[in-house]
């Protein structure tokens, strides 16, 4: 699989993979429930990903960047001709898709937008860490996550650790003990360290630079998945949906960011065997895009989009919404799709069912809200 | 502040040969008011050879493509393409020239500021804008602007050739501009607006979401900016010469924040062109800009979290010099040196690298004489590893992926996998232009002497390690060390 360089966001594509500290699964001698969150930076287009074809209303609005192609899945909707994977699991009946739903968030803006998806909050740049890292923290899991930087998806837990493969050596524990003891007035640091020199004898190893894209991380998640005593969640992050220009229809800029969704898909169902069964994979992107195309054949900045689900921990394929319309006066603020649930709540209810945690108590650590609604059985029924 | 640590704080610290400032404020500020000259002793391509240099490159590529079928060949002819053209050579070319003046200039906290503002206006990692266009853009168009006004700097750069190219306004017409107008009587189809440029002045350049500007706003800051585009392009495509196209402008008077932009002009060529102007000084005046633009500038310097007090001190100086960057420069030095704390602030792998080499005086990047390139050649190591080590270091200035540009506080550069990449280069000092035969012991002893305000715990602890002749864990333990790490 060849990787764009664009999906490299904020310096490198992370895929964040979170081990129990003392797995209850484990403990309880059950089946050990996986969740993948995949990213998606730049506001990913739902009306590309499943666009409405119930009638002619979205081809008018998108003369040059409709999708030409669509694979319908149902009399409304269609999946873009990219998602061939997906498709496939549709077809299994291990996809769900929530269309016309988005995070509270309509202000548009990239950077608090993207905080906001990962801090689970509702004011930009406000808290300092993530609902994952919170969720897990509740539930006593640690984290791995395998990218450069430690996203704020995941701050707020204990342990983390963030990993991507490398050729350079570590100096013996030796010399990292020195530096433990210069770091001692600086807790963040030496945590940092602390967890760098626990790490397997496999993770210090030097790594060829083949091992870096983005099959062999969605490799290395499956593997992580699949160990019983592994990871339980695994995060990855790719960029590129930003298209204000040639966002194309088919092909073209969206489509091969969705490709590469298509394939992280593709390639955990392929390599995780059995595993898939108790995992659930859902999108998460920081908002839609307008629905008409903009002066440069691509499209603003909106609000509502898709969330994209798969996995065997979902019992049938179906499109979940409450269709808000894409006629003018249904669109937000006249331009976007308009978001008809709070994609935290369907976060939530994925959260609790993987965690089998308690949905109140999700809501309140993972999203500090004394009520979101429950999509458990809308998911999951 | 402690005077060696104000100096890692504001610049890139003491080189092994170089004194104390007798008065580090006065050393500091006075570097603000002119722009040092590059001391690259190698050929320096003015931004506008890049261009023709991309263009030719573009070109030929876009050649090969179409009338080369077989796709053997084709590689062997793009291949020849990427040498003869320094496809692969320039971005690392560039990098060189950039860390050179660091590591070895008399001005290094200029040239922090410089770098500071290359990352403000960032320009993202796409349409091979690293490696023709950004730095080159940078050292001809950013640098001089540096002891202007913060209103000129915008202007300019938002006008820049990588600027309208990364952020599509290139593409962007007026609904009811003249062109559009013509389109419609035509029954063709309309090429309306593009928002992405108008969006980010006004959040990443100028005055930031807290202003509270709202969506109508936004799309008048693109009415305003419709008709700056390519010249000379083609069909939406890119040209060489950025200029105005009355043509395409949305014609009238649009309001941003209230304030009226009526189009001045007669002429239905420059109608409507002083209006990006009138918006620039007027977002640049505002106290949202002055705000945002001197935190910003504190939490780049101080610590990740400024307090009012020290964003007070440069804001005051931007009121009363109307926004001279010197004034502001030396207003930001100012509160460094009167709130800074010594290791308050977590470095970026970039400037801690330079650091690293100007602190143990290193040969980095590397004698400028291995920078010739023959355009014809394979690229040796030398010439590739200040990229190679920049990427592993997750830090290629030139390549951010979004137009916020790199990250600024510890929570986003501190991750283990960030400090063990770090460590590991130490760890091979050969990479940096360290010689391993060389006295690691000493080397690292200048360091502590030259930078550290109180060295006395980190001399003990090389002497310590002396008798055990260790090679790299002296250095690792300097270097990698909480001080160095933070500054």
């Amino acid at each position: 699989m060849r990787i764009s360089r664009r999906i490299f966001l904020a310096g490198s594509t992370s895929l964040i993979l979170t081990a129990p500290l003392l797995s209850k699964a484990i403990a309880a001698n059950q089946t050990k429930n996986n969740l993948v969150i995949i990213m998606l930076r730049g506001g990913m287009d739902g009306l590309t990903a499943v666009p409405f074809i119930g009638n002619n209303i979205l081809t008018k609005a998108r003369p040059d960047i409709g999708v030409s192609k669509p694979i319908p899945i149902s009399a409304n909707f269609a999946l873009h001709p990219m998602l061939k994977n997906y498709k496939s699991l549709w077809d299994q009946g291990k996809a769900s898709i929530f269309h016309a739903s988005s995070i509270p968030y309509t202000g548009r803006s990239h950077f608090e937008g993207q905080y906001l998806m990962e801090s689970g909050g509702t004011q930009p740049y406000f808290d300092k860490t993530g609902w994952i890292g919170r969720a897990l923290e509740g539930a006593g899991l640690k984290g791995l996550s395998i990218s450069l930087p430690m996203p704020l998806i995941l701050r707020g837990g204990k342990d983390l650790d963030s990993f991507m493969p490398s050729k350079n050596r570590l100096p013996n524990d030796e010399v990292l003990q020195l530096l433990h003891e210069d770091y001692q007035d600086d807790k963040m640091l030496q945590e940092v360290l602390s967890t760098i020199r626990k790490r397997p004898i496999a993770m210090m190893e030097p790594k060829s630079r083949s091992d870096r894209d983005m099959k062999g991380l969605a490799k290395i998640a499956a593997q992580q998945l699949s160990d019983p005593a592994g990871p339980s969640v695994a995060i990855f992050d790719i960029g590129g949906f930003d298209t204000h220009a040639d966002q194309g229809g088919d092909y073209g800029e969206h489509a091969r960011q969705l490709k590469q969704f298509d394939n992280v898909i593709g390639t955990l169902r392929n390599q995780m065997g059995k595993t898939f069964d108790n995992t659930i994979i859902a999108s998460l992107t920081e908002f839609g895009r307008t629905m008409s195309q903009n002066g440069g054949s691509g499209t603003e900045h909106g609000y509502g989009t898709a969330i994209l689900m798969a996995g065997g921990l979902l019992p049938k394929s179906r499109i979940i919404s409450d269709w808000p319309g894409l006629e003018k006066k249904n669109l937000f603020e006249g331009r976007d799709l308009n978001s008809s649930i709070d994609a935290r709540a369907v976060y939530a209810s994925i959260l609790a069912r993987v965690l089998e945690s308690d949905h109140k108590k999700i809501v309140k650590d993972a999203f500090f809200e004394s009520n979101l609604p429950d999509m458990t059985k809308r998911i999951f029924s | 502040m402690k005077p060696r640590s104000f100096i890692r704080k504001v610049g890139f610290g003491l080189r092994p040969e170089e004194k104390l400032p007798q008065d580090p404020l006065n050393w500091a500020k006075s570097q603000m008011k002119s722009v040092p000259k590059l001391i690259w002793p190698g050929k320096i391509y003015s931004e506008k050879e890049m261009l023709d240099i991309r263009v030719d490159f573009t070109t030929q590529e876009d050649k090969i493509q179409k009338t080369e079928k077989n796709p053997a060949k084709a590689k062997v002819e793009r291949n020849k393409l990427y040498r003869s053209s320094g496809r692969r050579y320039f971005e690392s070319y560039e990098l060189a020239i950039r860390h050179h003046q660091a590591v070895y200039g008399k001005q290094p906290v200029f040239e922090r500021f410089w770098h500071f503002w290359g990352n403000h206006f960032t320009i993202i990692d796409k349409n091979k804008l690293p490696i023709f266009n950004t730095g080159p853009m940078q050292r001809d168009q950013l640098r001089p602007l540096m002891t202007g006004r913060f209103a000129d700097m915008v202007y300019n750069i938002t006008l820049s050739w990588p600027m309208i190219k990364s952020l599509d306004n290139f593409k962007s017409r007026g609904p009811n501009s003249k062109f559009n107008t013509y389109r419609r009587a035509k029954n063709k189809p309309e090429k309306g607006l593009n928002e992405n440029h108008g969006r980010e002045l006004l959040e990443l350049h100028t005055i930031s979401p807290n202003s509270g500007y709202t969506q109508n706003d936004v799309i008048n800051t693109a009415y305003i900016m419709t008709g700056w585009g390519f010249t000379d392009g083609k069909k939406g495509v890119e040209g060489k010469n950025i200029g105005y196209q009355g043509s395409l402008h949305e014609p009238g008077t649009h309001t941003v924040l209230g304030k009226k932009y009526k189009s001045d002009g007669f002429s239905s060529k420059t109608k409507g062109k002083n209006q990006l102007r009138d918006l620039v000084e007027n977002l640049c005046a505002s106290e949202d800009c002055r705000n945002f633009i001197a935190w910003k500038l504190c939490r780049h310097f101080i610590c990740d979290d400024p307090k009012p007090g020290m964003v007070k001190i440069v804001t005051d100086a931007w009121e009363n010099s109307k926004g001279m960057l010197p004034d502001i420069h030396q207003a930001v030095i100012e509160a460094t040196w009167k709130f800074g704390k010594s290791n308050d602030k977590f470095l970026s792998p970039e400037t801690w690298l330079i650091q690293v080499a100007r602190m143990t005086g290193a040969d980095w990047p590397g004698n400028p004489k291995v920078f010739e390139y023959d355009f014809k050649s394979k690229l040796n190591y030398k010439q590739k590893k200040i990229k190679n080590i920049l990427a592993e270091l997750g830090h290629l200035p030139f390549r951010a992926k979004q137009p916020n540009g790199f990250p600024d506080t510890k929570n986003e550069w501190l991750s283990q996998e960030f400090l063990v990449r770090r460590i590991a280069l130490i760890n091979n000092p050969i990479q940096i232009g360290l010689k391993i035969n060389s006295s690691l012991i000493d080397i690292s002893k200048t360091v502590v002497e030259q930078n550290f305000d109180e060295p006395e715990k980190f001399i003990n602890l090389l002497n310590s390690l002396e008798l055990h002749k260790e090679k790299s864990k002296s250095l690792i333990s300097i270097l990698c060390s909480g001080k160095v790490l933070k500054a």
